[in-house]
């Protein structure tokens, strides 16, 4: 109330008004992209202020700090896909706190919160979609990971704003730790303890996992590692150089020789919601790379939030796709459930379509066989190659899976 | 010279030539002997001679002894060598025995084939009854694979409560002889639900033949030529759905539902072949059945088993798959079943 009355009076006369400072900024790997207005970004500098309520992307990572340094920040993206998801880049809205140090919605990615203090506990508010967690540090040091990500279940799409499920994870990486999701409160320890706590938002439930050590995804980064991070940071750089011309940093890293500057430029896509890039991604007709990175984005992508799915097959209707083509693409893409792959014919279509007229429906064909058919991924196949080309692979698919029958299972060693 | 007494003159003379010849060779002899006495002492010098110039008797004696000492190494070489036959007869009496007993414990430890399968059945139950896979319930597997387990349970007499099964749940249950094909999809007379993806030219062909053929089937007429029109129209009509699917005119979540159900509806036309056809068509394998009891009674009785599931039928087989576990959990619970069933044995961990 005490906020909404000089709001009120500031837009009556017009007056601009100043969003309110949520976490300050202090290093920035890559690009750390704010969006001002939808599809509107701008970069955020290091040793600046962040408003509250902007969303904020970290392409590929950000330490950030609560305003009043109880709390610090680290906003990471999974490029070397260590954990279980795929957490292409970081999202995340900071609120003004009001019971506590810090409050954040994370929509996906990882954060890494860290009890700030030189004594005593530090609270953070936590929102994932509609649910707010309360996490305490009890400790200065305490250090917890959180990694938010959503991802439709595998089947065909029904488009009626279905929403992904979305899974979090709390790690305690140092101290212990508190979260409460407003019915109980579960204590994490870093190993050895009760160390991983586990919520979706399909059952709602909570469970915790006890570690005798660190695991290998939360483990520190090794000096590869940091080297491929600092690689892809650096790849991404020049969104922030340049906040006003993504569209054309990104059609120049795209058409970069370097394979990681190609990967970068798709996830960067998705991130910012090029849909146009995207889909000129998956059919790619020079670098299979780039085919292959844009299908693990836009999985990601259609798995961000309710919508996602809907907005992708308006937008392929609108490239000239039929509708049953468009949920084809949009089946592939969620994946195929389980009771379908217990059937020869799933194979049949999977083979079948590596000849598809269209390059996108072949990559999203081989990219489900060679993970479904043991053996499959020695197969030489590129769908952009000459059908001849094509044919021969589509044989030596067929000698793995017959016609009519299921693939065999991987032969033990 | 005692040795010479009895010998006459004339020999004497004959004698003393030979034997002066002698001497010189034995004394030369001698004296070599001596020589090599002297840097070659034998500490089993024989004082009394033996043989030959110091003395035949002595020789004899000696001759003797030694024929006697070669004799009794005989024996006892024998008599070794028989102690030593009869050590290696005990040795290989020994190795027998270990053998035996060895084989004997690796017996005693091995689970025969019949304690094998039993413990692997009992596995499969396990997982069937508690992790069920939906496409095993959908194709009548994990039903198959737990009536004889309740059927055994009936047998010994610790029968479940009695769990309702509705009759119309039944009435959707697929049953035959063998429990891999059945006629179910034309039991209405050969009227077909079709679903979208199979709609056309083909599926409206085949509304005409299939009551055909079921008619011929059920009145034992079927004949070759009416099976090679309706597998005509089955054929093309697959092949209509793929070439749909190549031109992307029919979505591939509906182009897998159709085949699935065109998958269920050619077996159930090659069911229609099948010897016990017209059984199936008369309705002797549609069961009266209230609850599980009844069920597993009417299986048992006609030998019959569960066939896959008619697509858009599979919730009655889950139901029936609740309803056998249900009965399954309650008998276990009962007193009888406690008392009768000794632990199943595992593999390799014999007491």
């Amino acid at each position: 109330m005490r906020l909404a009355l000089p709001c009120a009076v500031a837009l009556l006369i017009g007056a601009p008004v100043h969003a309110q400072k949520a976490v300050h900024c202090n290093a920035v790997h890559g690009a750390l992209l704010i969006e001002e207005k939808p599809g509107k970004w701008d970069a955020v500098k290091p040793k600046s202020d962040i408003p509250a309520e902007k969303l904020v992307i970290a392409l590929f990572g950000a330490e950030l700090q609560a305003p009043d340094g109880a709390v610090d920040v680290k906003l990471v993206a999974d490029v070397g896909q260590r954990g279980p998801f795929a957490s292409l880049e970081a999202r995340a809205r900071f609120h003004v706190p009001k019971d506590t140090d810090l409050d954040v919605s994370l929509e996906r990615g990882i954060a890494v919160i860290a009890n700030a203090k030189k004594s005593g506990e530090a609270k953070v508010a936590l929102r994932v979609g509609q649910d707010v967690f309360e996490i305490t540090l009890p400790e200065p040091k305490s250090r917890v990971g959180i990694e938010v990500h959503g991802r439709h279940m595998p089947g065909p799409p029904t488009l009626k704003s279905e929403a992904p499920v979305v899974t979090m994870l709390i790690f305690a990486l140092e101290g212990d730790a508190v979260v409460s999701n407003g019915k109980q409160a579960t204590r994490l320890t870093a190993p050895p303890g009760a160390s991983l706590y586990m919520w979706d938002s399909i059952s709602h439930s909570v469970d915790v996992q006890r570690f005798e050590k660190l695991p290998d995804f939360a483990k520190p980064f090794s000096a590869k590692e940091k080297e491929l991070f600092e690689m892809v940071c650096h790849c991404a750089k020049p969104l922030a150089d340049k906040p006003g011309a993504i569209r054309d940093t990104l059609d120049k890293l795209i058409s970069s020789d370097e394979p990681k500057e190609r990967k970068t430029a798709v996830v960067c896509m998705g991130a910012l919601d090029d849909m146009p890039g995207m889909l000129s991604a998956l059919g790619d007709p020079k670098h299979a790379d780039v085919r292959d990175m844009a299908v693990l984005t836009l999985r990601h992508w259609i798995g961000r939030g309710p919508g996602q799915a809907e907005r992708w097959d308006a937008f392929l209707l609108k490239q000239g796709y039929t509708a049953k083509q468009a949920k084809n693409m949009l089946y592939l893409l969620r994946g195929i459930e389980e009771a379908k792959l217990r059937q020869p014919a799933t194979y049949d279509v999977l083979i079948g379509a590596l000849n598809h007229k269209k390059i996108e429906a072949r990559e999203l064909a081989h990219w489900h066989l060679i993970r479904l058919v043991p053996g499959g991924n020695k197969i030489a196949y590129d769908a952009a190659a000459p059908e001849a080309e094509r044919l021969q692979a589509i044989a030596a698919f067929r000698r793995l899976v017959p016609e009519g029958e299921l693939p065999m299972p991987p032969k033990k060693n | 010279m005692p040795m010479v007494a009895w010998i006459t003159g004339k020999e004497k003379f004959a004698m003393n030539k030979w034997f002066a010849r002698l001497m010189i060779v034995g004394l030369s002899l001698a004296s070599a002997n001596v020589a090599r006495a002297q840097y070659y002492p034998n500490p089993y010098y024989n004082p009394y001679g033996s043989g030959g110039f110091y003395g035949n008797a002595g020789g004899q004696l000696i001759g003797s002894a030694a024929v006697m000492q070669s004799y009794g190494d005989v024996i006892k070489d024998q008599e070794t060598a028989r102690i030593q036959r009869e050590q290696a007869n005990q040795a290989k009496l020994d190795t027998k025995k270990k053998a035996f007993d060895l084989m004997m414990y690796e017996k005693a430890n091995t689970p025969t084939y019949t304690e094998e399968l039993t413990a692997d059945q009992a596995q499969i139950l396990t997982r069937v009854m508690n992790f069920p896979v939906k496409s095993e319930i959908n194709d009548g597997k994990s039903l198959n694979i737990m009536l004889p387990y309740l059927q055994s349970l009936s047998t010994a007499g610790t029968q479940g409560p009695p769990v309702p099964i509705s009759q119309s749940i039944v009435n959707q249950l697929n049953i035959s002889g063998s429990g891999t094909s059945s006629v179910g999809m034309l039991r209405d007379g050969g009227q077909v639900e079709w679903p979208i993806a199979l709609m056309g030219d083909h599926q409206k062909k085949l509304d005409k033949l299939l009551p055909q053929a079921y008619s011929a089937a059920a009145t034992g007429k079927l004949t070759p030529k009416i099976m090679k029109e309706v597998r005509t129209e089955l054929k093309a009509m697959r092949q209509t759905m793929r070439d749909q699917l190549q031109k992307d005119e029919i979505e591939t979540s509906s182009y897998l539902q159709g085949i699935e159900f065109y998958n269920s509806l050619e077996s159930s036309v090659n069911a229609l072949e099948k010897p016990d056809a017209r059984k199936q068509l008369a309705g002797a394998y549609s069961p009266r059945a209230r609850n599980v009891q009844e069920l597993v009674d009417f299986m048992s009785d006609n030998g019959v088993k569960f066939a896959p599931a008619t697509p858009g039928n599979e919730n009655a087989y889950k139901v029936v798959h609740d309803a056998f576990v249900r009965y399954a959990r309650a008998a276990q619970g009962s007193a009888g079943f406690t008392a009768m069933n000794a632990p199943v044995r595992t593999p390799g961990k014999k007491k």
